[in-house]
C-alpha cells in the first residue's frame, strides 16, 4: 500500500476547517457592504476558494495521480460550457418581462388563453 | 463443448445476478432486442396511417403517442445502449485482455436499471401513453399535456443511470485494466469509440437526469420551473434538454463507427489507414458535440447570435466525422475485399452515413434551417444516420462477434439476404422523406396535402421490406444457436485480442494474461494471399471465395505469459 | 495468420500482475483485479467519475438559476432577503464541521482503527442530521409565510410598494416590496425548494452510505490495507458540502447590503 500517507493529516484538515470558516464569515460579511457589480464575482471567488480548499485537501486531490485531477478539471470545464455557452443566448435577447406583463387575450372572447385545461 | 461462460451454469439465478459481463451483455441483447420490435411496431402503426392523406387509421391524440413512443424506445431503450450494452460489455474486457469490467456489480445494476426504467416506460403507455413526443417541450409536458408524462420521464431518468454505470465501468476499465503492452495507441478503435461514448454519457446523461426531474417537479408540485406564467421560459428546457440530447445522437452513432473501423480492416485484410486520426476524432466528436446543441433551437426563440455560435460549432463537429469516412475509404483502397455480411453493413454504414451527415450540414446552415425545420426532411436526416448509421453497424457488429459470443456461425446467405434487403428497404423509407420535408411535409402529422401520397406510399413500402428485413435475422440468428456450424476461436482470422480466445469464452475470459507486443490491425493482404488461409475462410476450389464457412477448426494461438 | 505473441513489454498498472501468483493475494482483492494497487485507484477513478456526473447534475439546476437571476434581479433580490441569515450561516458552519469529522474518519482508516472510524462517521452523521433538522425548521417558516410555490403561495399579501419609510424594513427582510407580477419571486423559492430539496436528498443518501459504512467498521471490515469505501464515501460526503458552499452563497447572499 502507498506509503505516502503515513503522515498524519491531521494538523493540516484543522488548519483548512479554520480557515473555510473564516471564508464563510467573510462572505458572509461581505454581503452587506455595498460593492455594487462586484458582489457576485467576489462572492463566487470566496466559493471557490472554499471548494478548492475542500477538494484539495479534504478530498486529498493534491495527493492524487494526475489523471483524477484530468477528471475533475474535466467536470468543471463541462460545467463551464453548459454555463457559458446558454448565456450566449440569454445575454443577448431581452428578458420575459414583457411577456409575463402582457398575457396573450383572446380578443374575441377577451378570455385569458394562458390558464391550462382543467385535468 | 469445452467449458465457457454459457454453459459454466444453467441456473436460472446465475443468470439473474450474473456479474460476468459477457452474460450481462446477453441480457441486454434480449432485452432491447424486445424494446425494438416495440418501438418498430408503433413505426409500422404510423408508417400505415400516412399511407393516406386522411387521418382514417387513428385519431390524431394516437398517432400522437405512437411517434412519441417510438422515439422514446428507439432513443433510449434500443439506440443509446445497442452497441456500448451488448457489444462494448460483451468485448471491452476481452480486447483489454481483462478478466471483467473494474465494477461488475455496477454493471449488473446497470442493467436492472435498464429495466426498470423500461418498465416505468412500459406503465406510461399502459396509462394512457405519452403524446408530447420524445422531446417532452415544455410547456406543454409541464403543463398543459394531460398525458402519462410522468411516468415516461421517470423511466427516462432511471434509465439515464444505467448509461452512467456503464459509462463508469468502460472508463475506468479501460484506464487501469489494460493487458501488459497494451498502450492506449494499440488498442482497437472500438474501444477508443467506447471510451469517447462513455465520456459524452458521463458528461450529458446528468443533464438530462435534472431536466426530467424538473418536469416532473413542476408537474407533480405544481411549481413553475418552465411556467411562462410565473415568467419561466420554455426555452431553458430546450437548452437543458438538447445539452445532452445532441450528444446523445453521438452516444448513438460513434459506437457504430467504432464498429466500422474493426469490420473495414478485417474485410479490407489491411491496417486500418490513419489509426491516430480515427482514435482522435473519436475524441474530437464527444468534445465538439457538446458545443452545439442550439441548432435544434433555430427557430424556437433563442437569440439569432447565439444561432450564428452553434451553426458555426456545427459546422465544425462535421470535420472528425468526414476524417473518419475518409479513413475507412482509405483501408478499402486497395485492399483486398471480402463481401461477407459484416462488411456489406460497414460499407452500408459509410455509404449511408455520409449522406446523413452532408444533409446534416444543410441542417446546421441557418437560413435552410428555417425552411425545413420540423419537416420530414429532419425526420430523413436522423434516420440516416440512427438507422442507415447506427443499427447498421451494430447488425454488422452481432454478425462479426457472433461467432465469438454464441460459438456458432449464422448462415451467411440469409445474412447476405438481409443486409441487402435493410439496405433497399431502408433508402426506399428514408430517401422519399428528404422530398416530402423539403416540399415542405411538416414532422409529426398525421394528416397531410394529397399530392404527397405518392411519396408517403414509397415510405411505407420500403418500411415494410426493412421490417422483412429486421425480421430475417432476428429468425436466423436464433436458428444458428442450435444449428449454426460451430465457430473456432478466429473464424474471420481477425486481429485483436477477443479473437485469440475460444467462441465463446470462458468466464473469466482467458487461460493466461494476454501479452501484447503488436500494434493494431497488424493485417497484410499481401502476406495473407501467400500464407495459406484457415480452411473457414477458403471456398469449395480451395481459393480465397466468398466466405463460406466450411468445417470449423479452431487455429492454434500461442499466447506467452 | 496469427504471430505468436511474444516478450514482455511493460504496461502502467498491470506488470506486477503478471508474475503475481494468486496464492498471496490479499483477502480483500477483487478477481477482477490484479493487485490491491490497482484495485485502489479504479475505485477512485470511478467515484471521480462518478463526481462528475453530480456536477453536471446539480450544474443543470445552477444553469436555470442563473438564467433567472439574470432576467429578474430585483424580484431575486427581493426573496433571497426572506431567508434567515443567522440560520443559513449556523448551517454552512455546521455542514464544514461534518466535512472536517469525515476527513477525520477517512485518517482514522489509514490508520486502522475500526473504533475511531466509527466514532468519527457518527458525529458526521449527527452533524448532517443537525444540519437536515435546521433545514426543516427553514422549509417550515417558509411555509408558514405562504412562501412555497405553488397554489397556496402569497407574496403582495404582506408587501408594501417600496418607498423611503419602508426601505430600511426591506432590506432586513422584515418588509416585503410589493411586485405587479409574483410569478418571478415564485420561481425563486421554486429553485430554492428544488436546489437545497436535491441537496438534502443527496445528504440522506450519504446518511445510508455512512450508516452501512459504521456498521462495516463495526464489524473490523477496515484496516490500513484496506479502507476504500471509508474514503470514497468520503469523497462523496465533502461533494456534497462542496454543493452547499455554492449553494449558500447564491441563495442567501443575493443582496443584503
Amino acid at each position: 500500500m502507498d506509503q505516502a500517507h503515513a503522515k498524519s493529516h491531521v494538523p493540516m484538515y484543522l488548519a483548512m476547517y479554520v480557515a473555510l470558516l473564516a471564508l464563510v464569515g467573510l462572505t458572509v460579511v461581505v454581503a452587506h457592504i455595498k460593492t455594487g457589480p462586484f458582489a457576485f464575482p467576489i462572492a463566487m471567488t470566496v466559493a471557490f476558494v472554499k471548494a478548492f480548499i475542500i477538494v484539495a485537501i479534504f478530498m486529498h486531490l493534491k495527493d492524487e495521480v494526475p489523471l483524477i485531477r484530468l477528471f475533475a478539471m474535466t467536470a468543471l470545464l463541462w460545467l463551464a460550457i453548459l454555463f457559458s455557452i446558454l448565456m450566449c443566448d440569454y445575454l443577448t435577447r431581452a428578458t420575459a418581462r414583457f411577456a409575463l406583463e402582457n398575457p396573450p387575450v383572446d380578443v374575441h372572447v377577451g378570455k385569458d388563453l394562458t390558464t391550462p385545461p382543467s385535468r | 463443448m469445452k467449458r465457457n461462460y454459457l454453459n459454466a451454469n444453467y441456473n436460472v439465478w446465475s443468470w439473474f445476478l450474473t456479474t460476468d459481463h459477457k452474460r450481462v451483455a446477453i441480457l441486454y441483447l434480449i432485452s432491447i432486442t424486445l424494446f425494438f420490435f416495440l418501438g418498430g411496431a408503433a413505426a409500422v402503426l404510423f408508417r400505415l396511417e400516412l399511407m393516406t392523406p386522411d387521418g382514417d387509421l387513428v385519431i390524431p391524440e394516437t398517432y400522437n403517442k405512437l411517434f412519441t413512443l417510438h422515439g422514446i424506445i428507439m432513443v433510449f431503450f434500443f439506440l443509446i445502449p445497442s452497441i456500448p450494452a451488448v457489444l462494448g460489455n460483451f468485448l471491452l474486457p476481452l480486447m483489454l485482455g481483462a478478466r471483467d469490467l473494474a465494477f461488475p456489480k455496477l454493471n449488473l445494476a446497470s442493467w436492472y436499471l435498464f429495466m426498470i426504467g423500461g418498465l416505468f416506460t412500459l406503465w406510461s403507455m399502459l396509462t394512457g401513453g405519452v403524446d408530447t413526443g420524445w422531446t417532452f417541450y415544455t410547456p406543454y409536458s409541464s403543463t398543459y399535456g394531460n398525458t402519462a408524462v410522468m411516468a415516461a420521464a421517470l423511466g427516462i431518468f432511471v434509465v439515464g443511470f444505467s448509461s452512467i454505470l456503464t459509462a463508469l465501468n468502460f472508463i475506468v476499465t479501460t484506464h487501469t485494466m489494460r493487458a501488459p503492452g497494451l498502450t492506449w495507441f494499440r488498442l482497437p478503435l472500438f474501444v477508443w469509440a467506447m471510451y469517447a461514448t462513455s465520456l459524452i454519457m458521463i458528461l450529458g446523461t446528468p443533464v438530462l437526469a435534472i431536466t426530467m426531474s424538473l418536469v416532473g417537479i413542476e408537474r407533480f408540485f405544481h411549481v413553475g420551473i418552465f411556467d411562462p406564467r410565473l415568467g419561466g421560459d420554455p426555452i431553458l428546457f430546450q437548452h437543458l434538454f438538447w445539452f445532452y440530447s445532441h450528444p446523445a445522437v453521438y452516444i448513438m452513432v460513434l459506437p457504430s463507427m467504432g464498429v466500422i473501423s474493426e469490420l473495414v480492416p478485417c474485410f479490407a485484410r489491411k491496417k486500418l489507414f490513419g489509426y491516430t486520426f480515427v482514435a482522435f476524432s473519436s475524441l474530437a466528436i464527444a468534445v465538439l458535440g457538446f458545443l452545439v446543441w442550439g441548432h435544434h433551437m433555430f427557430v424556437s426563440g433563442q437569440s439569432m447570435y447565439a444561432g450564428f455560435i452553434f451553426s458555426f460549432l456545427s459546422m465544425l463537429v462535421a470535420i472528425p466525422s468526414a476524417i473518419k469516412v475518409f479513413n475507412w475509404t482509405a483501408t478499402i483502397y486497395k485492399g483486398s475485399i471480402i463481401w461477407n455480411t459484416p462488411m456489406l453493413y460497414a460499407l452500408g454504414f459509410i455509404g449511408l452515413f455520409t449522406i446523413g451527415g452532408l444533409t446534416g450540414l444543410f441542417l446546421a446552415t441557418l437560413a435552410f434551417n428555417v425552411h425545413i425545420h420540423d419537416t420530414y426532411f429532419i425526420v430523413a436526416h436522423f434516420h440516416y444516420i440512427m438507422v442507415g448509421g447506427a443499427v447498421m453497424g451494430y447488425l454488422g457488429g452481432i454478425h462479426f462477434w457472433w461467432p465469438k459470443m454464441t460459438g456458432r456461425m449464422y448462415p451467411e446467405a440469409w445474412g447476405k439476404i438481409s443486409a441487402i434487403l435493410i439496405f433497399v428497404g431502408f433508402n426506399l423509407t428514408f430517401f422519399p422523406q428528404f422530398i416530402l420535408g423539403y416540399l415542405g411535409m411538416p414532422r409529426r402529422y398525421h394528416v397531410y396535402p394529397a399530392e404527397f401520397q405518392v411519396l408517403n406510399v414509397l415510405s411505407t413500402a420500403g418500411a415494410s421490406i426493412l421490417a422483412l428485413g429486421y425480421l430475417l435475422p432476428f429468425g436466423y440468428l436464433l436458428w444458428s444457436l442450435k444449428y449454426g456450424k460451430r465457430a473456432g476461436m478466429n473464424p474471420w482470422n481477425a486481429r485483436g485480442l477477443e479473437w485469440e480466445t475460444s467462441s465463446p469464452p470462458p468466464t473469466f475470459n482467458f487461460d493466461e494474461t494476454p501479452v501484447v507486443t503488436r500494434p493494431a490491425y497488424d493485417y497484410d493482404p499481401v502476406e495473407d494471399d501467400q500464407l495459406p488461409l484457415p480452411p473457414e475462410m477458403l471456398g469449395q476450389d480451395g481459393h480465397r471465395s466468398l466466405v463460406e464457412i466450411s468445417q470449423p477448426e479452431p487455429t492454434q494461438v500461442e499466447i506467452s505469459s | 495468420m496469427m504471430a505468436p505473441l511474444a516478450g514482455v513489454h511493460e504496461s502502467l498498472l498491470r506488470e506486477q500482475s503478471v508474475m503475481s501468483s494468486h496464492a498471496t493475494a490479499s483477502p480483500y482483492l477483487r478477481h477482477q483485479f490484479d493487485d490491491l494497487q490497482q484495485q485502489r485507484v479504479s475505485a477512485a477513478l470511478g467515484m471521480w467519475a462518478f463526481l462528475a456526473t453530480e456536477v453536471l447534475f446539480f450544474g443543470g439546476m445552477f444553469a436555470g438559476y442563473m438564467v433567472y437571476r439574470h432576467w429578474y434581479f430585483l424580484e431575486w433580490d427581493a426573496a433571497s432577503r426572506t431567508l434567515g441569515l443567522g440560520l443559513g450561516t449556523l448551517n454552512t458552519a455546521v455542514l464544514l464541521t461534518s466535512s472536517l469529522t469525515m476527513a477525520m474518519a477517512v485518517d482514522a482508516g489509514h490508520r486502522g482503527n475500526n473504533k475511531a472510524i466509527q466514532r468519527w462517521i457518527a458525529l458526521t452523521i449527527i452533524l448532517g442530521a443537525v444540519f437536515l433538522g435546521i433545514k426543516g425548521i427553514e422549509y417550515k417558516e417558509k411555509f408558514d409565510h405562504h412562501h412555497v410555490p405553488g397554489p397556496y403561495f402569497q407574496w403582495n399579501a404582506h408587501a408594501h410598494p417600496p418607498g423611503k419609510e419602508v426601505d430600511s424594513a426591506i432590506a432586513h427582510g422584515e418588509v416585503l416590496p410589493h411586485f405587479e407580477n409574483t410569478g418571478p419571486v415564485e420561481l425563486f423559492f421554486s429553485y430554492y425548494f428544488v436546489m437545497t430539496g436535491f441537496h438534502a436528498l443527496h445528504m440522506l443518501i450519504g446518511f445510508g452510505l455512512l450508516t452501512t459504512l459504521w456498521f462495516q467498521a463495526g464489524r473490523g471490515k477496515f484496516s490500513a490495507e484496506y479502507f476504500t469505501p471509508v474514503e470514497m464515501v468520503g469523497l462523496y460526503w465533502h461533494f456534497v458540502d462542496i454543493v452547499w458552499v455554492f449553494l449558500f452563497p447564491l441563495l442567501y447572499l443575493i443582496d443584503r447590503t
